[in-house]
């Protein structure tokens, strides 16, 4: 396994020295017009967040603000209690992608390695699961929601966002059938049972996986305003997103400066997040990715 | 005359209160003593920032009322307002909504079996627009505040074109033409990408065409009332060419409501429509009052005809029949509606429903000077929504179909009198 | 005895894995489904107690008296034609990205970036872009002498607009999927090519491409649901507008449910919308098949 990461590295060195002489420049244009196109409304979102309304009705998006001016994130910060905010976030991203890796990898590990009765329709659930539209649903679910008693606590969102994904599900499944199933059977000959070898053998085999699905399920989490923001009305229940749903989402006193330094506090614990774990998105998937 | 008007409803209404609140009186003492002894949270949402502020800062809700009734516990919850209408119904099919919340008047009817009748109320008998605003012959619902609606204007521009304020629909025209003429400024800034912001103009004028504040429910016991002629045809009329003289910048269906705000803020627009409730958000972007004045939208053909205003009334605080606190919710409002109110009308300067609390506005009565305006209340009931929700009935997007200008108002009137009457026979 | 016992492992293995996943999914996923189809047959408004049986009268409705409903569907094409067309652009910038240009850790990086961003955030970004007065994209065009477009307000150009917004937010997704898959190819498939001196094209198309297409089926699926399910951009910079000219079928579904109180039709349309889906996908799948 090792060995053979040597051996890619030292091709792909190789690779990009021969087409680095090529037609480098232009792919390097290319990719350089792609990032302007990402980053120009991301830097005029950040220069509105630093100017006043009138500034905004008078001037160009383009024009940098002539000075840091912090009134509309102080404003917008004001009203709101980041920390209570932060502490719910990471509780729920934290649960949720535990759960929900540990769950995942568990139904991957039973349809790929097992024929069962009903493993068809238990994976034409899932498929219904990922098109089924959620709005029109949340009536029935949010029923549901108080009756179980959970309505206004964390854990909610929690279950909402541990129960089935299916897109994480497929990733897993692709990731498990590329482990040849002889590691099952040997481990098996040497007498370790099926949890043994889910706990010892496959789950470790699929970290790198679960790091990349983490990160992606992490952001999701991240960003999600509707589910938090209707389940857990409290204010000691507030998230990152939920406390800023509320000053993004009123259409008659939000101004453009504030909802720009809004956006952009949303943004940052997203791309904080980001930037550390990257290198794990990118390897992880590579690791196990999906291939034929 | 609007003086005059609130007068007289106003003694009318004492009369009945005075009789009323003898017989509420009583009860209310005997059912204040059995219930006080019970410890009691009462949850309430609302509706808007001032009052959450007011609710939540200012004059906290909860310490007022506990020292009136130790034994209950106000917890306060803001909703986004996007969300508001949503959540609430969402909450409601699961018994979830809270003790006392406003419901707002679109959705008014819609709440009707849900909530309490609130017909013996004090608070109800002092209101002034409660009983304009039932449903099913029950007031299920306690309007707190009535917004005007105003054109805002931009003072220095008027004066450097030496504009007069209108007061008929073509002066009104006059106005936007000779500003747009200058080629300086945006003459009326109306950003229409967001189609709610032309509610004045087309939701409100067919109802001050008509002088009558709930005509779309007259409109709903007829088949055709798009025709030619009718109020609503004539209103569409007028505002079609105030939408062809195209007096809104390069292109009002482009931009939305934050840049119609900007673009007033920064004194390049001269012109703003919008209710009474517009003027707090001004000052908080950085709108100076120097050159700020206001005045009523004037649709009126000729100065002697009549001129008509709308008075809405926005959110009416209620309480669900599936609060276990309904007793103590009662209280609660009677309580609310009393000095409490008082106060919070004068501190977040709204114009108050309840009779006897005093409006001095010296800013917006200088809109209501010269002009001898009739204030026409906005309501909408059930048989309206139900024609309006079969044909999903949406003027603001008519608006903006006839600011693209691509369809003739004929056939769009025509193509409504059709799917109007369609909608009905249903 | 010893078969027995494996049998048994098997089965317990699977009741303990399988047993709170597929709580979670019956309660959130079936249950809500179930009352789904249940409140399609009725004219519920979605608040009061009465919920009147009406049979098959919203799904004739819908396909015989809503031409509005089909009108939004074709919207719904559009963001999936953008999406398949831009499949192939993509495809060769993960390419590149899989070390064949330089910088390429940074350029992954930032053609990842607008995925991590909050939808709401990425559409208050794009309505300074867009806007008429003081937009960004108009200056520039005015800048080279040429005439403003109505990015949101002309009704034959604001679904494309829109369209563009998806496109910017969804396509690092695919990338990164793509580029997961070009980096589990085997590298001496792609060495022996370089040897051959084959051309970075000729690579793409005849080594690599064929290799990874169960990604671009997945690919193709999540383009399938995606575009059918479209909602966030079109309602918060639009909200539909103007006059119902970016309305998705989506959008018409929650404003039928809660705008215009007719909760039993907007079930119906969310069977509908299922059905298409599942439809779409199939026949996709089978053109896809077809061609590989």
């Amino acid at each position: 396994m090792e060995a053979n990461l040597e051996i890619k590295k030292e091709t792909t060195i190789n690779i990009t020295r021969r087409s680095g002489s090529g037609g480098g420049v232009l792919k390097i244009l290319l990719f350089i017009f792609i990032a302007a196109i990402v980053i120009l409304p991301i830097l005029i979102t950040v220069f509105a967040s630093f100017k006043t309304l009138p500034q905004i009705g008078s001037e160009s998006a383009l024009k940098p603000p002539t000075s840091l001016n912090f009134e509309n994130y102080k404003e917008v910060l004001k009203s709101t209690n980041v920390f209570v905010g932060f502490k719910n976030s990471m509780i729920l991203v934290v649960a949720s992608v535990v759960i929900n890796s540990l769950l995942s990898t568990m139904v991957a590990y039973c349809l790929t390695r097992f024929d069962f009765k009903l493993k068809k329709a238990y994976f034409a659930i899932f498929l219904v699961g990922l098109i089924i539209p959620g709005i029109v649903t949340e009536i029935s679910r949010f029923g549901l929601m108080t009756n179980i008693g959970v309505y206004d606590t964390l854990l909610a969102p929690i279950l909402i966002y541990a129960g089935a994904d299916l897109m994480q599900i497929y990733i897993y499944n692709q990731f498990l059938q590329q482990i040849p199933v002889s590691v099952d059977e040997s481990a098996m000959m040497d007498g370790a049972s099926y949890f043994t070898i889910y706990w010892r053998i496959i789950f470790p085999m699929v970290i790198p996986a679960t790091a990349t699905l983490g990160i992606l399920k992490a952001v999701d989490v991240l960003n999600d305003m509707y589910i938090p923001f209707l389940y857990m009305p409290g204010e000691e229940h507030r998230t990152l997103s939920t406390l800023l749903f509320n000053c993004i989402t009123d259409p008659r006193t939000s101004s453009i400066p504030k909802l720009s330094a809004a956006a952009v506090i949303v943004m940052i614990p997203t791309l904080v997040i980001y930037f550390i774990f990257q290198k794990y998105i990118f390897s992880g998937i590579a690791a196990g990715a999906v291939k034929e | 005359m609007l003086k005059k008007k609130l007068l007289k409803s106003l003694s009318v209404a004492l009369v009945g209160a005075t009789l009323l609140s003898t017989a509420v009186g009583c009860s209310n003492t005997n059912s204040a003593s059995t219930s006080s002894d019970k410890k009691v949270t009462l949850k309430m949402a609302l509706w808007g920032d001032d009052e959450y502020k007011y609710f939540t800062e200012t004059n906290k809700i909860a310490d007022a009322y506990k020292k009136v009734h130790p034994n209950v516990t106000i917890e306060v919850e803001k909703i986004a307002k996007t969300e508001y209408d949503n959540t609430m119904k969402i909450r409601s099919t699961a018994n979830q909504l809270p003790d006392v919340f406003p419901i707002r008047q679109a959705n008014l009817s819609l709440y009707g079996d849900t909530m309490v009748p609130l017909n013996d109320l004090k608070a109800t008998a002092n209101n002034i627009y409660a009983k304009e605003t039932m449903i099913k012959g029950n007031v299920i619902g306690l309007p707190e505040a009535v917004f005007n609606e105003f054109v805002y204007y931009n003072k220095d521009i008027f004066k450097e074109y030496n504009l007069e304020i209108p007061k008929t629909w073509d002066e009104f025209l006059k106005v936007s033409q000779t500003i747009k003429d200058g080629k300086k400024y945006t003459p009326l800034a109306l950003g229409l990408k967001d189609s709610w912001v032309n509610y004045p103009l087309n939701e409100y004028m067919p109802m001050l065409e008509a002088g009558d504040g709930k005509y779309y429910n007259k409109m709903a016991t007829k088949d055709d009332p798009f025709t030619k002629g009718q109020p609503f045809y004539n209103a569409y009329t007028k505002i079609q060419k105030l939408y062809d003289a195209k007096v809104f910048g390069d292109d009002p269906l482009g931009y939305g409501w934050d840049q119609q705000r900007a673009m007033f803020v920064a004194g390049k627009a001269a012109m703003f429509a919008a209710g009474s409730w517009y003027k707090s958000d001004y000052n908080q972007n950085g709108g100076k009052d120097e050159n700020l004045g206001v005045f009523l939208l004037p649709t009126r053909n000729t100065t002697s005809d009549p001129f008509y205003t709308t008075a809405m009334t926005e959110f009416f605080w209620g309480i669900p029949k599936t609060s276990k606190n309904q007793k103590e919710a009662k209280e609660f409002l009677e309580w609310f509606f009393g000095d409490y109110y008082t106060q919070m009308a004068t501190a977040i300067n709204i114009k108050p429903t309840i009779k006897g609390v005093s409006y001095n506005d010296k800013f917006f009565t200088q809109a209501f000077d010269g002009v001898d305006a009739k204030s026409i209340t906005v309501f909408y009931d059930d048989n309206y929504n139900k024609v309006k929700n079969a044909m999903k009935f949406d003027v603001n997007g008519i608006g903006q179909q006839m600011m693209a200008g691509k369809t003739s108002l004929d056939s769009i009137m025509n193509d409504l009198n059709t799917q109007w009457k369609k909608a009905r026979g249903n | 005895m010893f078969k027995n016992n494996v049998k048994m492992q098997k089965n317990l293995v699977l009741v303990t894995f399988l047993f709170i996943p597929t709580i979670l999914i019956s309660l959130f996923m079936i249950y809500p489904l179930i009352r789904l189809v249940a409140l399609s047959f009725t004219s519920w408004d979605g608040l009061s107690l009465t919920k009147t049986f009406v049979g098959l009268t919203n799904f004739k409705k819908i396909l015989f008296d809503s031409p509005e409903v089909w009108v939004s569907l074709k919207n719904n094409g559009i963001y999936f034609v953008g999406h398949l067309l831009f499949i192939p652009i993509e495809l060769f910038l993960a390419f590149l990205l899989d070390q064949r240009v330089r910088y390429s850790k940074m350029f992954k990086t930032i053609t990842f970036l607008p995925y991590m961003i909050n939808t709401v955030a990425v559409c208050c970004m794009f309505i300074f872009l867009y806007s008429s007065q003081d937009g960004v994209l108009n200056s520039m065009l005015q800048f080279f002498h040429m005439d403003k477009i109505g990015w949101l307000s002309d009704p034959n150009i604001v679904n494309y607009s829109l369209t563009g917004v998806s496109l910017w937010k969804f396509s690092g997704i695919h990338i990164i999927l793509f580029l997961a898959a070009f980096q589990s190819l085997p590298t001496d498939m792609i060495e022996a090519s370089i040897i051959d001196g084959a051309s970075t094209f000729k690579q793409f198309y005849h080594i690599v491409l064929p290799n990874i297409k169960p990604v671009v089926e997945i690919v193709l699926f999540l383009n399938v649901r995606g575009a059918l399910q479209i909602f966030d951009i079109p309602y918060v910079m639009t909200s539909g507008g103007p006059n119902h000219a970016s309305e998705t079928f989506t959008v018409q579904t929650i404003n039928t449910a809660f705008q215009y109180q007719n909760f039993g039709l907007a079930c119906a349309m969310a069977i509908v919308l299922m059905i298409i889906i599942i439809i779409f996908s199939i026949i996709q799948k089978k053109l896809f098949n077809l061609k590989g």
